[in-house]
């Protein structure tokens, strides 16, 4: 069997950095296997000085000593045994961290990727476990050696009493690796299948649990039909479970009549001995006991060996993920040097979502200029959103540059351009940190004037002064029990304070205000520009009114952009926009 | 204590009911385990005695084939009972997921959009997919079951052992006892707080994957806080695991010293009788092996219980926001009345209304009548109050003072279920299902004439040509990878259509176009316009425009109707509803304000 790669590398890490767990490790083998020798033995010696030795002083002598010895080795074994649980615990949180680290520096095109996260999903969970993954595997190696060791020690044992015996107990062996490699393939051939079951049942759950459902699944009294489908999902994942566990049934049962065969052939021989007198009744209860014990062994033995087998699989894709993943490069070229003034420029950039054949972008050309206060309108599902996308690198264009002062973002360093931006999304996310942590993203270092300023200038300061902790408020309060929830107005406003706090030279709102009738929107909007006022600024709207002030329009259309220029050189031109426009409008005209 | 009893015979009951067979496995197993043990000790007492006085050999083998037989029968029974608990525990998860969707989707709305009740409900989920309670409490239960079987059928062979040794067990099983309890406590008190670290670490984990936050972090650089904290509670829970697992440690360890000191006193005993003439007569060999495997298999057995009994009450406690959230019952009276003709009228007096938890009222003094065949615009500012007024006519919401009338009768009267199915709505935060295309329309599997005809109406069959499956696309990606996600506007033309599709005597049109750009918008106008004819309908926009194709319209400022009448009316009277349209359309006037 070749050493698999992904144990070396946990192997390393807990030579390198968990030292002591290796000391635990080879105590509680030694422990271990002092204690089952002890049990073993301890019948014979007692028999023997109860009834076949005439010495009382010999039995107190024995008596004494397995009183003490095993007591210590019990207690030992125990204590190690428990100890290795945490920091068995330890090696997988390592693991949980480095696998965080990983998604969260990710190419975001796969956290959109729905098939990324699905079919990574057994992958992620290796570090989730308690039973299985990581955690599972590393319980299993901890206490396999002693187990093994046991194995081969009694196996010699009842080899001296007769060879037979070490041969039908290899054949059994055999089998069993057999009978539970087999299963093991099999259960990682269905994980396509078990995945899909459980992502048709996540979804039903997932909507029926979603209280934003909730007045959908009521006014149209669709939860018969959620229910039965999930019913039926759950059925079709238990027959899959069935048929897989069924094949692990049936294997187990060949398994038990073997074993039963190699009992038969170990106790009758066994008894032959005694009968012959070459064995006597010590020996015959020490035998008795150890075929027992190796029973128990040789059973323990294979569970982990079976389940070794079918985590390693999941553990090989978790490094191979860890490894192969494709995450933002940083510091791939030198960083350029970041001033206020900042021009962007699309160059023919076409684009098309990975695994879709629909251009979005289609040799779009524009130009926004430092300090310009920029709107790109456009229908639903112009690429208005895309164009975000592109701008931060989320994703890459599939034609065309991306030039920020001339140079092609491609030879940015991502985090220094992402530096340039501040965006409000469409959704606003809180996080469950403090109010200030929330704005400034860092814990302590940040400057205290400017966030002030930002809470004031985003109208949140007077809210943040009535709160008991100002600023250190924690956010969510199912998350933190003394922490506050807010409004959607107050996330809002937190949204904008994050964006002011950050101070990038560009700063862009993603739609922000769809719950906003328009007249508000256009007063937010001017007063963002007002607070903005040396900094560029990109308004994305479907709406028209509430941008007529912006230094420049830019409207989508298919891909491209259609017209472009101020709101009277707009409506003058009497085109695209113009239309747009009077539709709007039309309910107006008095 | 009463608590937890129902709590288990709840979880038996739901057992039961995913399978009974798994209650006859575990009576075998239960039997055939103790049964096992039993023979095992008598047949190597019998052979050994025998061997000694070099009888029968051959009676020796026949017992020896028992013991072997009935110890690979315990196995295959074993094998069941392990497949069973394999299937069954995904079983009864799933299950008692389903019987969550279940509650969620019955109860009553307002309870939705609660928070204590959301943060309730996501306790309850927690323990069901997280932690493995549900495996825990079906296989302690066996294991349970099966030693206690044990310990009852020993029990004769260790009091036949001797009353003096059975004396000095039961001390020692009384101090251990003792032990546990202190135990239980202390691992309670750990696995609370474990719990809600491991919710929190698990929420940070939802973060790394999440879409939404996936932009925010990467552009705010706040990863390296998430990843800080992240560490931090990964670091706490470890902390909290060795404090814990040192302790567990102790305790399991002097248990081990105690079943020790049990067997090896077992030997004492034994020797004391041989050599002196203390407690009685000499012991035969095959005895003395017989009876110590038996007395170390009862105290060992009994420790074990205590442990499965430990188990199963964490692992019930873990489950009891699950059995909190299911026992929730709603107090509220629910009408019988059954509304078998179409809505005629619908009368708010007086209306006020407060959301649970808010200080002010959403409403106040709201008082209308809706007659057959009206189309009514409700218009106000942002927060006035207008989509409350749709909750209430939805009975989503009861008012808090006031009452309102459908049909002469109170809207409380009337049996939920079958008043709404006289309503169709599009709500302004409507959701799509991931159900083909004609099944989001008609929630049916067959797609009929009035279902085509909507859709063309709808303006659907353009998109319908484009689809690889016509209507039978799945629309969204989430439940199948193949599935077609569509933009906003085709959405919204989706939750037209099913609103439409939907027979009923009032139609409800709450902010039907809000996400879409202007030539959508009156595109999907028009659509509406068409498909109400000339039904009762309600309209509620931000966008005064709409207002002017109703018959009345109901301008609301903070919770109180303003003003009302038609649009001209309103026009003239130059208040609230006036300068908001003015400021509308000014901004459409091709001059730039």
């Amino acid at each position: 069997m070749k050493l698999n790669n992904s144990l070396v590398r946990i192997y390393k890490y807990i030579n390198e950095y968990e030292r002591r767990f290796l000391g635990v490790f080879l105590i509680f083998t030694i422990a271990e296997i002092s204690y089952s020798f002890l049990n073993a033995i301890i019948p014979k010696m007692m028999v023997e000085a109860l009834y076949f030795d005439k010495e009382e002083t010999n039995f107190t002598e024995i008596f004494l000593f397995f009183l003490v010895s095993m007591c210590l080795s019990g207690y030992i074994k125990t204590i190690t045994l428990n100890i290795s649980n945490s920091k068995i615990t330890g090696i997988k949180n390592h693991y949980a961290k480095k696998l965080f680290d990983k998604i969260t520096n990710l190419k975001y095109q796969y956290i959109e990727d729905a098939d990324f996260l699905n079919n990574n999903n057994s992958t992620f969970s290796v570090v989730e476990d308690y039973d299985g993954g990581i955690e599972g595997v590393c319980h299993i190696l901890f206490s396999l050696p002693a187990n093994f060791i046991l194995c081969i020690f009694f196996t010699g044992i009842l080899g001296k009493l007769n060879i037979i015996i070490v041969l039908a107990l290899l054949i059994d062996w055999t089998i069993k690796l057999k009978i539970y490699k087999r299963f093991s393939n099999r259960m990682y051939s269905k994980k396509q299948d078990i995945g899909n079951s459980k992502r048709h049942m996540n979804y039903y759950y997932k909507i029926s649990n979603d209280f934003n459902f909730g007045k959908d699944i009521r006014l149209f009294k669709i939860s018969r039909n959620i229910l039965n489908d999930y019913i039926n999902e759950i059925n079709k994942y238990i027959q899959t479970l069935k048929n897989l566990y069924k094949i692990q049934l049936n294997l187990e049962n060949i398994d038990t009549v073997a074993g039963m065969v190699c009992d038969f052939i170990m106790v009758g021989i066994l008894i032959f001995s005694v009968w012959k007198g070459t064995v006597s009744i010590p020996y015959f209860t020490m035998y008795i006991t150890i075929i027992n014990m190796l029973k128990t062994s040789l059973q323990n033995t294979n569970e982990d060996i079976s389940k070794l087998l079918c985590e390693l699989p999941y553990i090989d894709d978790f490094f191979k993920f860890i490894d192969e993943s494709d995450l933002d490069e940083t510091n791939s070229h030198d960083p350029i040097k970041l001033k206020n003034d900042v021009r962007i420029k699309f160059e023919n950039v076409s684009f098309k979502y990975p695994n879709s054949d629909k251009l979005v972008l289609d040799h779009m050309n524009f130009e926004i200029n430092t300090g310009e206060k920029i709107a790109i309108v456009g229908a639903n599902g112009t690429g208005k959103s895309t164009i975000v996308k592109l701008l931060m690198k989320f994703y890459q264009p599939s034609d065309g540059t991306i030039k920020v002062n001339d140079t092609d973002i491609n030879e940015i360093d991502t985090n220094c351009l992402r530096l340039l931006y501040s965006v409000i999304f469409q959704d606003i996310c809180i996080y469950p940190f403090s109010i200030q942590e929330n704005i400034t993203c860092c814990e302590e270092d940040f400057d205290e004037r400017k966030l002030e300023i930002s809470l004031k200038n985003a109208d949140l300061y007077e809210k943040i002064e009535q709160l008991q902790n100002g600023v250190k408020s924690k956010l969510i309060k199912s998350f933190h029990p003394e922490g506050i929830d807010l409004s959607g107005g107050e996330k809002q406003k937190l949204a904008i304070a994050r964006a002011i706090y950050k101070d990038a030279p560009i700063a862009v709102f993603d739609e922000p205000t769809s719950a906003l009738d328009a007249v508000a929107e256009e007063d937010l909007y001017k007063r963002l520009c007002c607070l903005l006022e040396n900094k560029t600024v990109i308004f994305i709207s479907h709406r028209l009114t509430s941008i007529r002030f912006c230094d420049k329009i830019i409207l989508f259309k298919d891909g491209t952009v259609a017209e472009s220029g101020t709101y009277t050189e707009l409506m003058r031109l009497k085109g695209e926009f113009y239309k747009m426009f009077k539709a709007q409008g039309k309910y107006y005209e008095i | 204590m009463k608590y937890r009893l129902s709590n288990i015979k709840e979880l038996i009951k739901l057992i039961y009911e995913t399978s009974p067979g798994y209650f006859i496995v575990l009576l075998f197993n239960t039997i055939v385990g103790s049964a096992g043990i039993y023979i095992n000790l008598w047949v190597s007492k019998i052979v050994i005695d025998q061997l000694v006085s070099a009888h029968n050999v051959s009676m020796c083998f026949k017992l020896i084939i028992l013991m072997v037989a009935s110890g690979a029968i315990l196995m295959l029974i074993d094998n069941l009972m392990k497949y069973i608990v394999n299937i069954k525990t995904p079983l009864v998860r799933e299950k008692m997921k389903k019987l969550m969707a279940e509650k969620i989707m019955e109860l009553p709305y307002y309870k939705l959009e609660d928070s204590s009740f959301l943060d309730l409900k996501e306790r309850a989920m927690f323990a069901i997919n997280e932690q493995g309670a549900i495996f825990n409490i079906i296989y302690n239960f066996a294991e349970m079951c099966k030693n206690t079987a044990i310990v009852i059928s020993i029990v004769g062979i260790v009091l036949s052992f001797s009353k003096v040794f059975v004396v000095f067990l039961l001390i020692i099983i009384l101090c251990m006892f003792g032990l546990y309890f202190k135990y239980i406590n202390y691992q309670k008190e750990f696995y609370d707080n474990l719990l809600l670290l491991n919710r929190r670490e698990s929420l940070y984990r939802d973060i790394s994957y999440d879409k939404k936050y996936g932009m925010d972090f990467r552009l705010y650089e706040t990863k390296k806080l998430l990843s800080e904290r992240y560490g931090f509670f990964l670091d706490k829970c470890c902390e909290l695991m060795d404090n814990f697992n040192l302790n567990k440690g102790n305790y399991l360890a002097f248990f081990n010293i105690i079943d020790n000191i049990i067997k090896i006193g077992a030997y004492g005993y034994i020797g004391i009788r041989r050599f002196t003439n203390l407690f009685g007569d000499t012991i035969s060999v095959g005895s003395c092996v017989m009876y110590v495997n038996a007395v170390s298999n009862f105290s060992s057995r009994i420790s074990k219980i205590s442990e499965n009994v430990v188990q199963i009450k964490q692992m019930l406690k873990y489950l009891e926001p699950y059995i909190e959230f299911m026992e929730f019952n709603d107090v509220k009276y629910e009408g019988i009345e059954r509304l078998d003709e179409p809505i005629r009228e619908i009368r708010f007096e007086k209306v006020y209304f407060k959301y649970p938890g808010a200080e002010d009222y959403a409403l106040k003094d709201v008082s209308f009548v809706i007659n057959q065949g009206d189309r009514i615009a409700i218009a106000g500012p942002n927060g006035s109050g207008k989509t409350t007024i749709i909750k209430l006519i939805c009975k989503l919401y009861s008012p808090t003072v006031g009452e309102i009338y459908v049909n002469g009768k109170n809207i409380l009267c009337y049996d939920t279920e079958c008043y709404l199915d006289a309503i169709s709505a599009v709500f302004q935060d409507f959701k799509i299902f991931n159900y083909s295309l004609a099944k989001n329309i008609t929630f049916e599997t067959e797609f009929d004439k009035k279902a085509e005809e909507i859709t063309d109406k709808v303006g659907l069959n353009k998109l319908v040509e484009k689809l690889p499956n016509g209507m039978d696309t799945i629309i969204g990606k989430e439940y199948d990878k193949d599935g077609i996600e569509l933009s906003g506007g085709e959405y919204q033309k989706i939750a037209i259509a099913r609103a439409a599709y939907k027979t009923a005597s009032l139609y409800i049109m709450d902010e039907p176009t809000s996400a879409l750009d202007p030539i959508t918008e009156l595109e999907v106008f028009e659509d509406i316009k068409n498909i109400i004819e000339s039904k009762t309908s309600i309209f509620v926009s931000h966008r005064m425009s709409s207002c002017r194709m109703c018959d009345n319209i109901l301008v609301l400022d903070r919770g109180k109707i303003v003003e009302r009448g038609t649009h001209d009316e309103l026009i003239q009277k130059s208040g609230i509803y006036c300068k908001l349209y003015l400021a509308q359309s000014q901004m459409f006037s091709s001059k730039k304000a």
